[in-house]
C-alpha cells in the first residue's frame, strides 16, 4: 500500500551548495566526557555515504577521548579508491530534541568534511521538501 | 604571497607537482593542503597515545573477548582502565581520568566489531 500521513517535528533549512542548496540537518555534538564540541551546526545529508557522521580532522580531535581500536576503523570504497576512516563514540542531539549515542568518523589521511550518512539517517523519518528547501524530521501520524 | 624555496629535492617536487595535477589542484593549493595535514599531524602528543593504547588493546584482545563480552572496555594511559556494563559508567571513568588524557579507546566488546570492514561512499572524495 502506498501512502501515509506524516507530521513534521522540526525542520532545517537546506545548506548552501555550489549550485543548488543541499538537504541538511542541524545537530549538536558532545564527546563522551560531555564537552559540547558543536552546537546547532548544519550538516549536509549524503545518502551515498554509508557511515554515521563525518567530521573534519580538526573537529575529530575532540572525540579522540573515546575512539574505537585501530583494527575496527572502517574502509570506504569511493570513486577515487579506498578511504580509511578513524571512528569514535559521540553523543548527537537532533533538532527535535532527541539525543543518542552515535559514531563520528574522519579520514585517516585528508581533512574530511561535515556529512550525515545513512547509518544515522536510517534511524529517522526524514522529509525532503525541495520546494521550500527544508529538511524535516517527521513522525508518522497513526 | 610569493614564496621562494631553496635546496628543495627536485625529484620530490616533481612527484608533488604531478600529484597536484592529478588531483586537479594548483601548486599553491596542493602545498596549502600539505601544510594543513602536516600541522594537524602531531606525532609527539596524539599519535604516541594512539599507538600505545592500540598496542594494549591488540595484546589483550582475545582475553577481553573472553572475559568482557558485551561490556564497554576503556583503555587509556597505556593500560586497561576497566570494563563497564553501561556506557555512562565508562564515560564517568573517562571523566575521572582528567583532562590530561587526550586519547582513549572505548569499545563495546563483541558489538563494535560489526562496524568494521568495508563500506561504500558513492562518489566520495576528500577535498582540501
Amino acid at each position: 500500500m502506498v501512502g501515509g500521513i506524516y507530521r513534521t517535528v522540526s525542520c532545517t533549512k537546506y545548506a548552501e551548495g555550489k549550485k543548488y542548496p543541499a538537504p541538511a540537518l542541524e545537530i549538536t555534538l558532545h564527546n563522551m566526557v560531555g564537552e559540547k564540541v558543536l552546537e546547532k551546526i548544519k550538516f549536509p545529508i549524503d545518502t551515498g555515504y554509508e557511515g554515521s557522521i563525518m567530521l573534519t580532522s580538526d573537529l575529530y580531535q575532540h572525540f579522540l577521548i573515546a575512539e574505537l581500536p585501530r583494527i575496527l576503523w572502517k574502509n570506504y570504497k569511493t570513486l577515487t579508491g579506498m578511504v580509511t576512516m578513524r571512528i569514535a563514540r559521540a553523543i548527537v542531539k537532533l533538532s527535535n530534541g532527541i539525543e543518542f549515542e552515535t559514531f563520528v568518523e574522519t579520514p585517516l589521511f585528508g581533512t574530511g568534511k561535515l556529512l550525515i550518512g545513512r547509518e544515522l539517517l536510517n534511524k529517522l523519518t526524514i522529509i525532503l521538501d525541495g520546494n521550500k528547501e527544508n529538511t524535516c524530521i517527521a513522525e508518522e501520524v497513526a | 604571497m610569493t614564496l621562494v624555496i631553496k635546496k628543495i629535492n627536485e625529484e620530490k617536487l616533481r612527484l608533488f607537482k604531478a600529484e597536484a595535477v592529478k588531483r586537479g589542484l594548483l601548486l599553491h593549493q596542493a602545498l596549502e593542503e600539505a601544510i594543513t595535514l602536516w600541522l594537524n599531524f602531531n606525532p609527539t602528543i596524539i599519535e604516541s597515545d594512539v599507538d600505545v593504547n592500540n598496542k594494549v588493546y591488540e595484546k589483550m584482545r582475545q582475553e577481553l573477548q573472553k572475559k568482557y563480552y558485551g561490556y564497554f572496555v576503556l583503555i587509556a594511559e597505556g593500560r586497561l582502565i576497566g570494563a563497564f556494563k553501561d556506557v555512562k559508567e565508562a564515560a564517568e571513568a573517562l571523566r575521572k581520568l582528567g583532562p590530561h588524557v587526550k586519547h582513549a579507546i572505548l569499545t563495546k566488546i563483541g558489538f563494535d566489531e560489526k562496524y568494521s570492514g568495508e563500506y561504500e561512499w558513492w562518489g566520495g572524495s576528500i577535498e582540501p
